[in-house]
This record gives C-alpha cells, structure tokens and sequence, in this order.
C-alpha cells in the first residue's frame, strides 16, 4: 500500500533580504517517517522547518501540504489555517521563544484554546500533556524560574496537548544534560510509534539512527547534497567531513600522535566516529 | 560603586524584590484566600471613597484598616510601611510643601517665617496650609497603600486575567502578560551582558568608554528584543494565535468573596457617616 505523501516541496528557495537560506529544495514526505534535516550551522534547517509548519513561505518555488499549497493567500481563510496548526506542531529550538505565557498551565492551554476546543477538553487535554511528561508539579510555576531540560518538557507538553500528527523538532537536543537527551529520544521515537510523522533539524550525528530511518544533508550552499538512510549517511564520512558535519584533527593518546575523525556534541565535547 | 556593579546590583536587586512579593502573594493570608476579582473590586471602593472623602479622619481610618488588612494578610507591617513613606515625601511632599504658606493658602499664622513690613514681606506657615498639606499627603499615602496591598497579595498574572474577567480589552491584557513574562528575560540577557563586560575589563575606563559601551549594549539589547519579539509571535501563530485571543476561565467565586465585598463597602459607609 504506497504511504500518503504529507509534504511536498518544489524548487523552494528562500532569501533573508540578501543572504540565502534555501537554494532550489525539492523533496516529498510521506505519512509516518522519521525524517532528520542534517546540516552544519546556518545550511538553512530552521527556515526550512518554519517553511513547513507556514510560519514563513518561500521567496520561490512551491510548498504543499496535506494536499494544499500553503501560502499567504492558503491562511488568509482562518479555517484553512486552524486545519493546518491542528495537524503540525513545533518545537523551537529557543524554548525561551515558546514559552510565552505567565505560567506553565497558560503555556499548555494555549493552542488547544486557540484552535477552538472546549474548556472541559482543553483542561484534561492539559493535563494529560503535562502528566505524560512528568510536570505536573510545574503546572503552576513561572517559565522563567525553570531550567533547562524543564522548558524543553514544557515546550512539548504545549504541542502535545493538542495532539498534533506533525512534530517537527528544531535542535531538540541542544543544551540539554544526558539524561535529557536521552528521555527526549524516547519521546520522539513513541510519537512516531503513533503512526505521527517525526521531522528533526539536527547536526547531532549521534542521535540520528535513533530518530530517523531517511535523513536529508543540507550544504552550506543551502542545497540537498544527499536524501538516504541514516546507516548510509553516517557511512559516508568524505559527504560528512566535506559538509561540516565532521572534522579531522591530530591530536595525543598516550603520547602518541594520531588522527581521528570527529564530531562535536553540542556542548562541544570531542567524540570520535571512527 | 562601579557603574557595571552598580547595574548588576539593580538588576539582582529587581529579581530578589520580585521573589520576594511573589512569595508574599502565596502566604495563606486573608486577602490572599479571596478571588483576585474581589480583591480588585475592594481595591476600588477603598479608592474610589478616599478620593471623593473631604474628612481627613475618615482617610486615616482608611489608613488604619489597611494596616489591619496588611497585618492580616502576613505582610510585614515594617516593609508595607516603609514601601510607602520612602518615597511619597520626596514626590507628594515636594508637591505639597507650597501649600503651607500664607502665599499660597492664608489663614492663621501658626509660625512665622519673615515679616519685613517696611518692604511687604510676610511669610508665615498656616494651619490651613498645614491642614491642606497633611490632607494631601494622608490621601495619596493612603491610595497607595490600598494600591501596594493589591500588588502585595496578588501577582501580576492574576492581577491581570482577573481585569480580563473584569471586561479590560484582551489585547492590553495580553501584551501585559507577555512583557512581563520577558522582562525576566531581558533582564537575564542584560545580566550577562554586564558580566561579560566585568570580565574582560581591566583597570577604569573613561566616561568616553562608558558611553560608548552603554550606547553600544542598548543597541544589542534593542536588536536582540526585536528578534525575540519576531520569534515570540511566530511561535504563537504557530499555535493558532490568529489576532483574537481565547483565555482559560480559571477564577471560581466563594461565599467569602461576596462577604468580603459587603464588609468592605459596609465599612466605607459606616465610617462616612461617623466621620461626616
């Protein structure tokens, strides 16, 4: 049975006044992948997220979604839009940038208010988020006293409670302790267990078999260098060192000299691939 | 105090402020354990009849209730005192000081300051001007007292959904809620900024360099909120936000409540017509 196509873009490129972000993409996803955008720091990942959850449209080309072309004129019909923002969710990078409510409630209630639900669903939709993540302690307090790994899982209980089929996550990882990470891999591998399509902008290689089965590499140029398994990615360390994603240096182990090829976490510890 | 130290101490000092009224609205105080609405509406009748009263004496029963209410509500009398009387002499007293002059309110002498008759010069200080000083003083101390004990029971979150729930416009109240939400922000963005700078400074450096700095880091802080301010709405789009806001009805009356509002204004006119 050939899997329903979600997304599809043609030929988008998108430009910031003068700087490109993106440069000809073309690409389709379909119902249920787990899909990571690979790239070095400013290949164009994050645009390339907010272009699919709408939040900004391309400068050219074409981007369709659910079977529509998402565009200006798309959203200017508000039940257009309520459609889209029920279907996909978003979970910036910054949870500084999401979390903009008084307090972590308001902050989990929001979308499912926005997006018309009752009060009675929106509070057990709330709670039910917020228990799945283990913060109902924190329903009450003020984002601004808590810490890091705490906003990320608030961050998700927003877009949990109203239970996207979408998820696209932005750096999920950074700045985040091990066993944080380790727990948000968790959640994103039950979310696509869920028959939901998992979309990640990551440069973390180590996660990447656990959160993908198709990863897409972005250049610096802005451009799909490569669209294949995340074994065959990893495998392909000349696309990897030539795209930033590795490096080699020489450095001592034991006082002898040698070279290894690394990548970098994002609190930029040194681990060696092979 | 260096300038850098200086700012950072502020900044801290803002922090710790706002810690500790917020710790203050969670006591299980008397004002605390009624709605915000209530509280809001109290607020105003105690306002509304200081403002209207022309009896000193009914202002300062006023005054006396609201230290009872203070008291009641385990706020440190010493500290809501003290919030008040800092500054209302260097703002109302500048304000009211004139006024107890012959020149501006005449009536009889109670100390007299120049008398030249041969050049016409009298200056003395009244007991109407004196009355009208202390009437002024006793008015604003007292409204912001009521003002104070608001803030000091109530956090601004609820402070502003209860004026939601009170029929203010959503749009005021929404960017109320989202600027104090990042204020904290900033202010941690600030903080570091200040550090950054403590940390790479040697020696004093001069006004010039200070001036360019401040410029300089007002600028950064001016582009860093723009970009903020950019992602905080997409983030919000991103979650349904399509120029009308829905708020989640949270705030339930009690029979305490409506007794609380009766005994207020029952109290107001009990004293209105003691004192007048």
């Amino acid at each position: 049975m050939p899997t329903k196509i979600l997304f599809e873009l043609k030929n988008v490129s998108f430009t910031y006044q003068l700087t490109h972000a993106l440069d000809n993409i073309s690409f389709t996803i379909s119902e249920g992948e787990k899909l990571v955008l690979l790239g070095a720091n400013g290949s164009g990942k994050s645009t390339l997220l907010k272009i699919l959850d709408g939040l900004v449209f391309p400068t050219q080309g074409i981007v369709q979604a659910f079977g529509h072309t998402i565009n200006s004129d798309y959203f200017s019909k508000e039940k257009q839009e309520y459609d889209f923002r029920k279907r996909v969710g978003y979970i910036f990078q910054d949870s500084d940038v999401q979390l903009f409510s008084p307090t972590v409630w308001d902050e989990v209630t929001f979308a499912p208010l926005q997006l018309g639900l009752s009060q009675e669903l929106v509070t057990k939709q709330a709670e039910s988020a917020l228990k799945i993540m283990e913060i109902t302690h924190l329903k009450n307090r003020i984002p601004f006293q808590l810490s890091g790994g705490e906003k990320k899982k608030v961050a998700i209980a927003c877009v949990l409670s109203y239970k996207p089929t979408v998820w696209l996550f932005d750096e999920p990882t950074s700045g985040l302790d091990p066993r944080s990470q380790s727990r948000l891999i968790d959640f994103i591998f039950e979310v696509n267990a869920q028959k939901n399509t998992v979309i990640t902008a990551t440069h973390d290689l180590f996660i990447l078999t656990e959160i993908a089965n198709r990863v897409i590499v972005l250049s610096e140029d802005h451009q799909i260098v490569a669209d294949d398994t995340p074994q065959e990615i990893l495998a392909d360390t000349k696309l990897l060192t030539k795209h930033n994603l590795i490096h080699a240096h020489i450095h001592k182990h034991l006082n002898q000299e040698h070279e290894h090829i690394h990548t970098h976490t994002s609190d930029h510890t040194h681990l060696s691939i092979k | 105090m260096s300038f850098l130290e200086q700012n950072l101490h502020h900044i801290t000092e803002t922090l710790q402020n706002t810690l500790y009224v917020e710790h203050i609205t969670k006591l299980p105080g008397l004002i605390q354990h009624l709605d915000p609405r209530t509280r809001i509406i109290c607020f105003c009748l105690l306002l509304m009849s200081v403002n209207l009263s022309k009896n000193i004496v009914f202002i300062l029963s006023v005054y006396v209730f609201l230290l009872l209410l203070a008291y009641a509500s385990q706020i440190p009398l010493k500290f809501f005192i003290m919030r008040v009387w800092m500054f209302l002499p260097f703002f109302t007293g500048i304000i009211a000081l004139p006024a107890i002059f012959n020149v501006f309110t005449p009536g009889n002498a109670l100390l007299t300051l120049i008398n030249l008759p041969n050049y016409h010069l009298y200056i003395s200080i009244t007991q109407n001007g004196v009355f009208s000083a202390a009437y002024l003083l006793t008015r604003v101390a007292t409204s912001v007292s009521s003002a104070i004990l608001l803030v000091l029971t109530t956090d601004w979150i609820q402070l502003l959904k209860s004026l939601e729930r009170l029929h203010v416009p959503k749009m005021f109240i929404i960017v109320s809620l989202i600027t104090y939400r990042y204020i904290f922000v900033l202010l941690k963005t600030t903080n570091n900024m200040l550090l950054s700078r403590k940390s790479r400074m040697i020696g004093k450096p001069q006004n010039q360099t200070h001036r360019w700095w401040i410029g300089g880091t007002l600028g950064t802080l001016f582009n860093k909120t723009q970009t903020l301010s950019e992602d905080v709405y997409k983030a919000m789009r991103s979650r349904g936000y399509a120029n009308q806001i829905i708020i989640l009805s949270d705030f339930h009356y009690q029979f305490v409540d409506y007794v609380a509002i009766g005994v207020t204004f029952t109290l107001i006119v009990m004293l209105y017509f003691i004192w007048n």
